[in-house]
């Protein structure tokens, strides 16, 4: 039995900022296995970025527990998080999140900074990674110049570059042509191959097909399809 | 690992802020606006101060000392002779000289319908060339001459204070000092030079030895102006060549001092005008920066998606506005001095360049971008992630 990389332990999130509190998560528990390819899907408003965000520590449960390698997150310090999510979580979203004056080798090697790596490393890494996702040629190319398929494939060679294994993507295809979407899709799949954990968040079925195990959510709770 | 060199925080954040500023320079020239528009504030205020300081420098130097006092420790009163007086008057900047010796006791003044007044005044022996050192302001009447003293007429030029407590005291008419029978010649209410003799009563030298021959004389010099310090150094061998230790002169009432407080002034009034425009330029620096902040949430987000902590996102904008604030001072500063020259020259002065001045609003530039860098770095600090990746 793989080990269980995630585990999320019956955990509530609401949001206080509106008129009235709004409810995003409700006792929503889940394990997620090392190597693993999970999409959560459902409709706008169930969740599903909510969770991706507590995954990926950039938000903390109000309750439940989640647990990332055996470790309880919910009082880790901040700038404990923030180590760990540098050096172990990788982030896709839908609008690439590029750094529109940064070319591609400069926006990989961007979360590699704040792992104090030097300079020379840091090149080699990001390189690596583009190359990976078939992007060597594009190593100096600014965001720009180019095509959304390409801009996607530099966020997830940021997201993997310097050895992350957990990779949480939110709505990668969104802002691609189907041709592109698949060839994201595919080179998410060749690194859940090579042993990533991919956790993808769409609410496009064709997309989660790509997955080994779906999770929906509805309202803020978990559905099992 | 030999190649796992790790830099400091930071090294990172000034690395990042480089890059944020090179990737932005719009945003980067509307922040560094401030420490433009503060640190050439500063240097052309210093410049264009220094350069009135010149001015006002050379304005007073017309006004130098023009008045040296001589005296003596020699026992005999009558330590300096009229050969003495002529040997000075020939040095070169010595515009007129001549001997003062002033009572220590006050004499009782009086006149013919007045006998008993009570007004004591001192009464000064004054040479006719001493007078013209003087310079008193006459109110009515006229001052004695050379043949005054010559023959030894005993007028005098009286105080307008004792004029005014004085029945019958104008010009023409007797007075009594001491009982002793002078003719007022004049009313004075002011001296030039000579602060000494102002309020007594001044007679020729020669018809006061009644109450002067024991007194010390000193000389009154009047030189031009700037020559004071040089003459002063020239006269203990001018006057007494066999004895010059016996003398000792000193330029008097040199208007350096006064010089130097308006100055001061003037600086003091500069440097506070300097840093309210420094602050300002700090100000601007972080209001712009902290409306760069609201632009930039998406992008902090992202940092701290990527690992950066909160303090990694605080030294990146403090690094950012300092190193605005630098180069802004820079570029301040050297137009501060290209203004400075230019109004200088506009008006035909000569510019006074105050490079440590320039030097020191490129180093408060840098401090008030780090100031006000504050707030901004707070605010990035405080940055929700999830919340900021939303927008």
């Amino acid at each position: 039995m793989p080990d269980s990389l995630l585990q999320v332990e019956d955990v509530g999130r609401t949001y206080h900022g509106g008129v009235r509190p709004v409810p995003a998560l409700r006792g929503v528990s889940l394990e997620v296995d090392d190597g693993e390819f999970l999409a959560l899907t459902g409709p706008s408003g169930s969740g599903k970025t909510t969770l991706l965000n507590i995954l990926g520590l950039l938000d903390r449960p109000d309750t439940g527990e989640y647990l990332f390698r055996g470790c309880a997150t919910s009082a880790l310090p901040e700038r404990r998080r923030a180590v760990l999510r540098g050096s172990s979580i990788g982030f896709v979203f839908q609008a690439f999140n590029l750094l529109a004056d940064r070319t591609a080798l400069e926006n990989v090697e961007l979360g590699l900074r704040y792992r104090r790596m030097s300079a020379s490393r840091r090149r080699d890494e990001a390189a690596a990674a583009l190359t990976k996702v078939g992007l060597e040629d594009r190593l100096r190319h600014l965001p720009r110049e180019l095509s959304g398929g390409e801009q996607q494939r530099v966020a997830i060679a940021r997201a993997i570059v310097g050895g992350r294994t957990l990779l949480l993507c939110d709505e990668p295809t969104g802002n691609l042509d189907s041709a592109s979407a698949h060839q994201v899709l595919g080179v998410l799949t060749g690194l859940n191959d090579e042993g990533a954990t991919v956790v993808l968040v769409t609410h496009n079925d064709e997309m989660a097909r790509y997955a080994t195990r779906v999770l929906a959510l509805r309202d803020g709770y978990l559905e099992t399809t | 690992m030999s190649d796992y060199r790790r830099p400091s925080a930071w090294l990172v954040a000034a690395a990042e802020a480089m890059l944020s500023i090179l990737g932005n320079p719009g945003r980067a020239f509307v922040v560094s606006l401030g420490a433009v528009l503060g640190a050439g504030l500063f240097t052309a205020t210093l410049g264009l101060t220094g350069t009135a300081r010149s001015e006002v420098r050379a304005d007073f130097d017309a006004f130098r000392a023009t008045e040296v006092v001589a005296s003596s420790e020699s026992s005999d009163p009558a330590w300096v002779s009229p050969e003495d007086l002529a040997r000075i008057r020939r040095l070169g900047g010595v515009v007129s000289a001549g001997l003062v010796r002033t009572t220590d006791e006050r004499v009782e003044l009086s006149t013919v319908l007045d006998r008993r007044s009570g007004v004591r005044l001192r009464v000064s022996g004054v040479t006719p060339g001493a007078l013209d050192v003087i310079e008193p302001r006459v109110v009515e009447g006229r001052t004695y001459d050379q043949i005054h003293e010559n023959l030894a007429v005993p007028v005098a030029l009286v105080p307008e204070a004792a004029y005014r407590e004085l029945t019958g005291v104008r010009p023409g008419s007797q007075i009594f000092l001491d009982g002793e029978a002078f003719v007022v010649i004049g009313v004075y209410d002011g001296v030039a030079r000579g602060l000494g003799v102002l309020g007594t009563v001044l007679v020729p030298m020669s018809a006061s030895e009644r109450w002067l021959a024991d007194v010390p004389a000193e000389v009154l010099v009047e030189v031009a102006p700037g020559a004071a310090e040089t003459i002063a150094a020239q006269l203990p061998v001018g006057l007494r060549p066999d004895a010059p230790g016996l003398v000792s002169a000193s330029a008097l009432l040199d208007p350096d001092a006064f010089r130097l407080r308006i100055e001061e002034n003037v600086v003091r009034m500069s440097v506070a005008a300097s840093i309210a425009a420094l602050t300002v330029g700090a100000l601007i620096i972080g209001i712009a920066t902290g409306s760069s902040i609201a632009t930039r949430v998406a992008e902090f987000g992202l940092r701290r998606a990527l690992g950066a902590t909160p303090g990694d996102l605080g030294l990146q904008v403090l690094a950012e506005t300092a190193l605005l604030g630098t180069f802004g001072g820079a570029v301040g500063a050297s137009i501060g001095l290209i203004v400075t020259v230019g109004v200088a020259l506009a008006s035909g002065w000569t510019p006074a360049l105050d490079v440590t001045a320039a030097a020191a609003s490129v180093g408060f530039s840098a401090l008030g971008g780090l100031i006000g860098g504050v707030v901004p770095a707070r605010r990035a600090m405080g940055i929700e992630p999830a919340e900021a990746l939303r927008r």
